[in-house]
This record gives structure tokens, sequence and C-alpha cells, in this order.
């Protein structure tokens, strides 16, 4: 095979490995790990009970994606899960929102959700949100279920 | 070997062509797998495009998932690269020692890259 042929075949191969890449960077997968290109702010939450939340999950607000969980701690001091968010820089939330526990779909993953308070005075990074709540633990509520219908059924 | 560096003019231009060439064939090969399942998933079974898409953008963390496939095809690229050339640099210059050198090859660079496998998902995904 003459020299200039191997060397144009090798160089389009070249080409399409690093066009390969760049689909994959474009279409298959978002371009970097965190929100966005964009500045983010942290800000702290506590809850009784996170539940399956993990780092990387999603905090959205009214259903759109507003931020990341960046870690989840627990304080020994207290015994409350400390999850720590980041926010994107271009949403700001009042003082006093709150953030729930919630499951997409029935059994889905878990991500936080915020609904936004009245206060004027916003949220500054670095803050804490107070009001929240904690996750729903399936394996309470079905006890709790069984326990009430075995009461019902000892009253019969 | 007749006055010819063997590392020079054999040995280095293979090392570097199967390093250079593995990032490469994984990206390619990522690519088109997941162009393969949009294929059979939309084309054929009739799942919606832009449910595909979008699935696959929020499943698919470019860094995490893209770029460890990519540096793990680097590792076995140096391993794979590494053993064959070695091997068949110390083969005898008969052509079952050339055999044996293939089947030496094939054996040794496939374990090592189960055990290598195995190395690196724990200590990418751990």
């Amino acid at each position: 095979m003459n020299r200039k042929g191997v060397d144009v075949l090798v160089g389009l191969f070249v080409l399409l490995g690093f066009g390969a890449l760049v689909f994959l960077a474009l279409r298959a997968g978002n371009m970097s790990s965190s929100l966005g290109l964009g500045e983010t702010y942290q800000v702290v939450a506590r809850f009784d009970n996170i539940g399956g939340l993990k780092p990387r999950a999603a905090v959205r607000s009214a259903g759109v994606v507003v931020g990341r969980v960046v870690s989840v701690g627990l304080d020994d001091q207290t015994f409350q899960a400390v999850v720590r968010l980041e926010l994107d820089q271009r949403y700001k939330f009042p003082k006093d929102t709150s953030a729930k526990i919630l499951t997409a779909g029935l059994l889905g993953e878990q991500y936080i959700g915020l609904e936004p308070g009245g206060d004027s005075a916003l949220l500054a990074p670095g803050g804490t949100l107070t009001l929240t709540q904690s996750a729903v633990v399936l394996e309470n509520i079905i006890g709790q279920f069984l326990y009430k219908s075995a009461a019902e059924g000892d009253k019969k | 070997m007749m006055a010819v560096d063997p590392v020079a003019r054999v040995l280095a231009p293979r090392y570097l062509a199967a390093v250079i060439c593995m990032p490469l064939l994984a990206a390619l090969f990522s690519a088109l797998g997941v162009l393969g399942g949009y294929l059979v998933g939309v084309e054929m079974i009739g799942v919606d495009a832009g449910a595909f898409w979008s699935q696959m953008q929020g499943g698919v963390d470019w860094l995490r998932d893209v770029g460890n496939g990519v540096v793990k095809s680097v590792v076995f690229g140096f391993t794979v690269a590494f053993v064959s050339l070695y091997v068949g640099y110390q083969a005898e210059a008969t052509p079952e020692g050339v055999s044996r050198a293939t089947t030496t090859t094939v054996v040794v660079a496939s374990l090592a890259i189960l055990a290598l496998d195995f190395i690196l998902t724990a200590l990418m995904f751990s």
C-alpha cells in the first residue's frame, strides 16, 4: 500500500475518534459533571431522615432542576443529617424556603424539592434552610398499616 | 540486530500506536453503542426520540462515564502493548516460537486486562 494512502486513512481514523468523543460529549451526556458551566452557591439543609438521598441527586423547584446535592453527612451533636446543596447562581430563594425529600415516580430516585416561602430576605451563600421535611420511609408506613389493620381485626 | 536499534525501530512505534489508538477506538465504540441503541430503540421498537436523548443525557455523565471508559482504554492499551511486545521480542525465531508467543500473549493479556478492569472499576466507582 502506498504511504500517502495509508497516512490519509490513519488521519481519517483519528478524526473519526475525536468526532465520536465530541458526539458523546454534546449529544449523549451532559457536558460538565455539575449543573452546567454556570456559577453556583452552597446552602445547607438539616433533615431527620434523608432516606435514599445520594450525592449528585437533583434539587428541584417547581419541577425544574436548580441544583445538585454535593454531600451528605451526619451531625453527631444533634444526630441530624446535614445535606450540602449547590444551587444555580441565577436562582435566588427566600430565607424561609422549605426543603422536602421527594421521590421521582413511586419507587424512583429521591431528590430534594424546594418550595419558596414569602420572606423578602434572600438565602445567602452558606446559609441554612431551616424548614425541612424528612423522607418517607416505606417500611414505617407498612408497619403502621399492618399495626392498624391488626388492631381493627382484634376489635371485631 | 543488523545495526538497527530494535527498540527504536520495532518496539517503540508499535507501542505508541497501540497506546494512541486505544482511546480513539474506545470513544468510537461508545458513540457507536449509543447510536446502535438509538437505532434499535427509536427506529425499530418505536421509543420516542426525544425521550431517548433526554434520558441518555440525564443518565450519562461525560466525565465519569465516558471519561472513565477512555482512561481504562489507555491503561489496557499500555498493558496489551507491553505484554505483546515483550513476549514477541523474547520469542524464538521459529514458526513454533511465533505461535507460542501469540498464545502466551493472548492468555497473559486477557488475564491482565481482567485483573486491571476489576481494580480500575473499584477505584473509579467506589
